[in-house]
């Protein structure tokens, strides 16, 4: 019985460990991804008529009041 | 040293003497003019802020440079503060005497940020769309230039702020990605 018991804890206790690995690998592709599309959109958007464009379908959403 | 209530108060003064004259605007031409020789040259500006040069030097000083380019009442106000001993606040009384022009005029100066100069016609249609929605009629636009914000714009107006730029979108999805439920939940548990 006491067998079992530690058995249970430790599944339990692993179950954790892997949730908080597998966050934690999400995590760093989440940055890197994000670093990426920085790189992607710096580069997408340093032509000038791409960046008035995209300025030009934003202006419609300013709401300043 | 920077006082902001002292700097309003001259400003005040000075807008309210300009109102009653009915000269308010060649006073704020002075102004800006006065701005522009201020920010153009450092050392009239550090001999406006010099405690070691005496008032009445200061005072030729000033005269020679302003001479009669400016009013009569530019020139008796500059006066004045040096007799007050408060020549060294020029800067900031004119800084304030602009915005408190412009919040008479009931002109709004809107700062607008963008990675890369932008177009007029689209500074226009930014305008525009500020005129639709909120009060603000009279637009002063100030275009500035950060590479940082990767994309978009960033609105400025008043105490408001609108923040439409890539950055902000690339930080806000960034923030997602920075916990981890289960590392804190261990915590808890072995403590």
């Amino acid at each position: 019985m006491k067998q079992i018991k530690s058995l249970l804890e430790a599944q339990a206790a692993i179950d954790t460990q892997k949730m908080a690995a597998m966050t934690d690998v999400k995590n760093q592709i989440g940055k890197l991804v994000i670093e990426v599309t920085e790189k992607v959109l710096r580069k997408e958007l340093s032509n000038k008529e791409a960046q008035e464009a995209h300025i030009k379908d934003l202006v419609n959403e300013v709401n300043l009041s | 040293m920077p006082n902001p209530r002292l700097a309003s108060r001259y400003a005040k003064s000075l807008i309210d003497l300009a109102l009653e004259k009915g000269e308010l605007e060649k006073i704020f031409e002075d102004m800006q003019w006065l701005q522009q020789v201020i920010k153009g040259s450092r050392d009239f500006a550090n001999l406006l802020r010099s405690p070691i040069v005496k008032g009445d030097k200061k005072k030729k000083i000033v005269e020679a440079i302003i001479g009669s380019r400016v009013t009569n009442i530019t020139s008796l106000f500059i006066r004045l503060l040096i007799a007050k001993g408060r020549e060294n606040n020029l800067a900031e009384i004119i800084t304030s005497f602009i915005s408190q022009y412009k919040e008479h005029k009931n002109i709004y100066p809107v700062k607008l940020t963008t990675a890369i100069p932008i177009n007029e016609n689209l500074k226009k249609a930014i305008i525009d769309q500020i005129k639709k929605t909120s009060d603000m009629q009279n637009i002063e636009l100030e275009a500035v230039v950060n590479e940082d914000l990767i994309g978009g714009f960033v609105l400025e107006a008043g105490d408001k702020l609108v923040d439409a730029s890539i950055a902000y979108d690339l930080k806000q999805i960034a923030r997602q990605f920075e916990n981890n439920d289960f590392i804190y939940k261990n915590k808890i548990r072995y403590r």
